[in-house]
């Protein structure tokens, strides 16, 4: 994940899966419609990179985290679907609470100073 | 996703991707196109903001990567093609290893069923034999039916079995049912079955009712038997069987796991079982087996005290037991009895195949060595361009990994094959041979085999792929000057090694093979060819002297009816053919009252039976009809008996004692081999059969035309007296002392395939390095000729190589088996172990060889144009 503008890098490892896995969650999707998917749900703010996204989902599946089928998209093309997998879903709820844990971390140590 | 789908679907992942990344663009497109885009804008915008498809779909496919296993599979397909580059040494190498892993796996499976694995029955480490005396002969390893019972009271034991030992010469006549047939069979205790820890396949064991006299009458089959005789029906139990005229139920099949045979009488196939009728044989001596399982915890040593102790308090209680017959009780572990003569050749053999598969490696290891010299530039080049030595020397690894592998696979496929034919193989007196087959163990070690080999022969190829000189093998000139000397000296110490080990070979082939010579020349007493034994059926109950009368009345004219049969040259009978069955009894000369009983084989014959098996009569006469019931009561000893009895006397015209009655010396003859074929049987006896009854007596014909000729003729004749008996069930003495011999014909048959299989591989060996040597030095010997050296000459001095080579190689081998033969000592018979003419002989024969795997590489140095030679390279 890259989000824009360009010069600025992932924020840190494990969340394009985090926001891939949420996504999925909703409804399974194949990788251009996450793309999009992403990219409006973040109203805009992120948009995933073909780059990480393509390597991010063998990996996910090589994990065991998604599955993928051929299938057809609504707009007829032939598309490879991705659906979480119950150890994705796992994955994810473990994901999310350590990372809001750290959220709250950062927000904290981030708070302005009382005096 | 496991391993194995990352490894073997990998292919379709990579097209998915493909496909996956093709349809995003397009969708992208297709997008920026519905925004107002042009399509070529829209293409190049889609493309511009993708990147690099290629490298995208590199990142996508480097996480399904396996490095080290990927670069270990590009290193085998790489093997796999060279080899196919090269099929004539491919193929030769992959049979070279299948030959000496297979030898291997099979004999180790052998070993391994007959020595390393307890017998297959119930806590088989705690069975003994309780053999009488260990004497030669049944009679001596055997015990009467009351000793039997009386060892049950030792404390030591937690049960003891029995079955009637002279099974060996009993047949059983099975009628009543179905066609009449012939089977061997044995008579069991009814706990026989249960000690052992065998279970019948269907129905039940014997009960002690069925030993009882009047008792029900009982069978239980084989398994080949229920097979053959009833197509396996398992209805069969309950069925009426007549045998030898006694009508009994079935009750009974046994496992086909269970091979009576293979383990108390290898080589007879025993088909029949049948309750110990111990009523009756209580009154026949020395008849029954014993085997016992000693309580947990009970050492074999205080067993053996306590057994001690026993006979020696029944003896003095029971004095009378120990005339003529004394008796013992000696423990045997089961296991040792069994196999014990079959350990040292077995031991050798698995040596001997070592030895082989060492040198498939040397010859391997050579062979590649070769190919590493011609592969001298490519491995440079690949160095050039990066390879490290550690990564050369892997792929070369891998390649001979390939090979055994292969030849490994084939290896193990020869075994099975060769583990069946031995099973397969029958008159074969050897313990357990039946049950020989490749299991887990056995694969194992095959598996363990191949790669072990791979890694002997694989070692010095590599080593010297990682060491190969840079940059040198690049250039042209560098023919020859850097790898030279050493690579030299390496291929030639492997050669020298091989010729070493096969003289090893050879020799102890060799010996065993002269030693197979002088006993196929040992004289018997008797002469085998041409003579045919045939088992007739039991005698009636012979109790009053009329009967007993009428009946020697038809053996004789049996016999004389027999003799007119055309082609019959000689008929005879006895109860104990040589080699088959034996028995002993006590002699006591009556004039000597102080003497002790002699033991001594008892055989009882018809007339002329010396004659007909052309046993000398050294003194007096031996047997005629006119010895029968109405007649003195006579008998005959042989040579050795004699000596003992009457040493510097003439026995004839002597009064004996034997079973408690008198009888006349009449003759003296010459001493038979009727327990081993090796061994002298010691004191022998005969009685007049038409004055000693015996169980069942067995027709010796000799004929002087072949055997088919007469049979018809021979068959009519017997059908007339004995319609019941199958001539099928004639055998050749010559069968029978084949027999005797095969476990000395087993071993000298697979050494001599062994040292033959070395000798080849040695010639192949020196085959190589020669002509490597003459490709070599072609250049050289191209200038020595053009400087006029003679084709003669040059062909020489190769051949002079050669012997070098051999004469080396024979040194370190003779040197290696003077000592080591001295090993093999107590299976050689009639040669020592440093017998000249086998030395001298094995070393000839590697000599010749080695001269002819020269010759050839001679021959074409010799022949090298001067002109060709120098233009070369």
């Amino acid at each position: 994940m890259s989000p824009k503008p360009r010069d600025r890098r992932d924020l840190f490892p494990g969340a394009l899966e985090m926001m891939i896995l949420r996504t999925l969650k909703r409804q399974p999707l194949h990788g251009y419609a996450l793309t999009q998917e992403i990219k409006r749900a973040s109203s805009e703010l992120l948009q995933i990179e073909e780059g990480s996204l393509y390597p991010a989902l063998q990996r996910m599946l090589k994990d065991g985290w998604v599955t993928a089928k051929w299938g057809v998209s609504p707009t007829n093309r032939r598309v490879r679907v991705y659906t979480i997998t119950a150890a994705g879903a796992k994955h994810l709820d473990q994901e999310v609470s350590s990372f809001e844990q750290m959220l709250e971390g950062i927000r904290r140590v981030l708070a302005p100073v009382q005096s | 996703m496991s391993l194995f789908q990352r490894l073997f679907r990998r292919q379709q992942l990579y097209t998915d991707l493909n496909e996956e990344m093709q349809q995003h663009l397009e969708e992208r497109i297709e997008e920026l196109v519905r925004q107002g885009m042009s399509r070529e804008q829209a293409t190049a915008a889609a493309r511009r903001e993708f990147g690099n498809v290629l490298a995208l779909e590199e990142r996508g496919r480097e996480e399904w990567k396996l490095p080290v296993l990927d670069s270990f599979l590009a290193d085998i397909r790489y093997a796999l093609r060279h080899l196919r580059q090269q099929p004539s040494f491919s193929i030769v190498a992959i049979l070279i290893l299948a030959l000496g892993i297979g030898a291997n796996t099979t004999v180790f499976s052998v070993i391994h069923t007959m020595l390393l694995q307890p017998l297959p029955f119930r806590s088989p480490e705690r069975l003994v034999w309780i053999v009488n005396q260990d004497t030669p002969g049944l009679s001596g390893r055997t015990h009467t039916v009351d000793t039997y019972e009386a060892l049950g009271k030792l404390q030591s034991f937690e049960e003891l079995t029995t079955y009637e030992a002279f099974f060996a010469r009993s047949s059983y006549k099975l009628t009543g049912d179905k066609e009449a047939d012939r089977v061997g069979g044995v008579m069991i205790a009814p706990n026989f079955l249960s000690f052992l820890g065998i279970k019948p396949l269907i129905g039940r064991g014997f009960n002690e009712g069925e030993t009882k006299q009047g008792g029900p009458g009982a069978a239980i089959l084989s398994h080949a038997l229920w097979q053959r005789r009833y197509s396996a029906d398992p209805k069969v139990l309950g069925k009426q069987l007549t045998v030898n005229g006694r009508g009994v139920t079935i009750v009974g099949v046994l496992p086909p796991a269970f091979d009576f045979g293979s383990i108390f009488a290898p080589g007879i196939q025993l088909d029949i079982f049948l309750p110990t009728p111990f009523y009756e044989i209580r009154r026949w001596g020395n008849t029954v087996a014993v085997i016992g399982r000693l309580k947990p915890g009970v050492s074999i040593a205080s067993a053996q005290s306590e057994a001690n102790a026993f006979i020696e308090l029944r003896q003095r209680e029971h004095p009378e037991f120990g005339q003529p017959r004394s008796y013992g009780a000696i423990l045997q572990p089961m296991h040792d009895s069994i196999t014990a003569s079959m350990r040292q050749p077995m031991y050798l053999l698995w040596a001997a195949v070592g030895v082989v598969l060492l040198i498939v490696c040397v010859n391997l290891s050579n062979l590649l060595l070769a190919r590493a010299a011609a592969r001298r530039k490519e491995m440079a080049l690949r160095r050039a361009l990066g390879a490290g030595g550690a990564r050369l020397a892997r792929q070369m690894l891998t390649e001979t990994f390939v090979l055994a592998l292969a030849g490994g696979t084939l290896g193990v496929a020869l075994a099975y094959s060769a583990t069946a034919a031995l099973r397969n193989l029958d008159a074969l007196s050897i313990p357990l041979l039946k049950s020989v087959q490749i299991d887990a163990t056995a694969l194992t070690v095959a598996a363990g085999i191949t790669l072990l080999t791979a890694f002997v022969f694989g070692f010095l190829p590599a080593l010297s792929a990682a060491r190969g000189g840079f940059g040198e093998a690049l250039k042209d000139n560098a023919r020859g000057s850097s790898h030279g000397r050493g690579h030299r000296l390496v291929r030639t110490t492997l050669v020298v090694s091989e010729v070493a080990f096969a003289c090893l070979l050879l020799v102890g082939a060799g010996l065993l093979l002269r030693s197979f010579l002088h006993v196929l020349d040992v004289n018997l007493g008797f002469t085998a060819a041409q003579t045919y034994t045939l088992r007739l059926d039991a005698f009636p109950r012979l109790d009053t002297e009329d009967k007993a009368a009428a009946y020697m009345d038809l053996l004789h004219r049996f016999l004389n009816r027999t003799r007119a049969v055309p082609g019959v040259e000689g008929a005879s009978m006895t109860d104990a053919v040589p080699l088959e069955s034996n028995r002993t009894w006590g002699i006591r000369a009556k004039d000597k009252p102080d003497s002790k009983f002699e033991p001594a084989l008892i055989k009882l014959i018809g007339p002329d039976l010396m004659k007909t098996m052309r046993t000398p009569v050294l003194k007096g006469r031996e047997f005629t009809a006119a010895d029968n019931v109405r007649s003195p009561r006579v008998a005959l000893i042989n040579e050795s008996l004699a000596k003992r009895l009457y040493p510097n006397e003439d026995p004839v015209g002597r009064a004996v004692l034997i079973g408690g009655r008198d009888r006349q010396v009449v003759g003296v003859v010459a001493d038979v081999r009727h327990l081993s074929v090796e061994e002298s049987s010691g004191s022998e006896m005969y009685l007049p059969l038409f004055q000693q009854a015996t169980m069942s007596p067995t027709l010796v014909v000799r004929i002087s035309r072949r055997f088919e000729d007469v049979s018809p003729a021979l068959r009519a004749a017997i059908a007339e007296f004995f319609p019941d008996i199958p001539t099928a069930t004639f055998r050749a003495l010559d069968h029978t002392v084949d027999r005797a011999l095969s476990p000395r014909r087993f071993l000298v048959n697979l050494l001599i395939a062994f040292a033959l299989a070395a000798v080849a591989l040695a010639a192949i060996g020196i085959y190589g390095v020669i002509a490597y040597t003459v490709t070599r030095r072609t250049p050289e010997f191209g200038i020595r000729m053009a400087l006029g050296a003679t084709g003669g000459r040059i062909r020489g001095s190769v051949v002079a190589d050669t012997l070098r080579l051999a004469i080396a190689g024979i040194g370190i081998g003779v040197a290696a088996a003077l000592p080591l033969s001295a090993l093999l000592s107590t299976l050689l018979f009639g040669v020592t172990a440093k017998d000249t003419a086998t030395f001298t002989a094995a070393g000839g024969i590697l000599l010749l060889v080695a001269l002819a795997a020269g010759f050839v590489p001679a021959f074409r140095a010799s022949r090298i144009s001067p002109m060709t030679a120098l233009r070369a390279d």
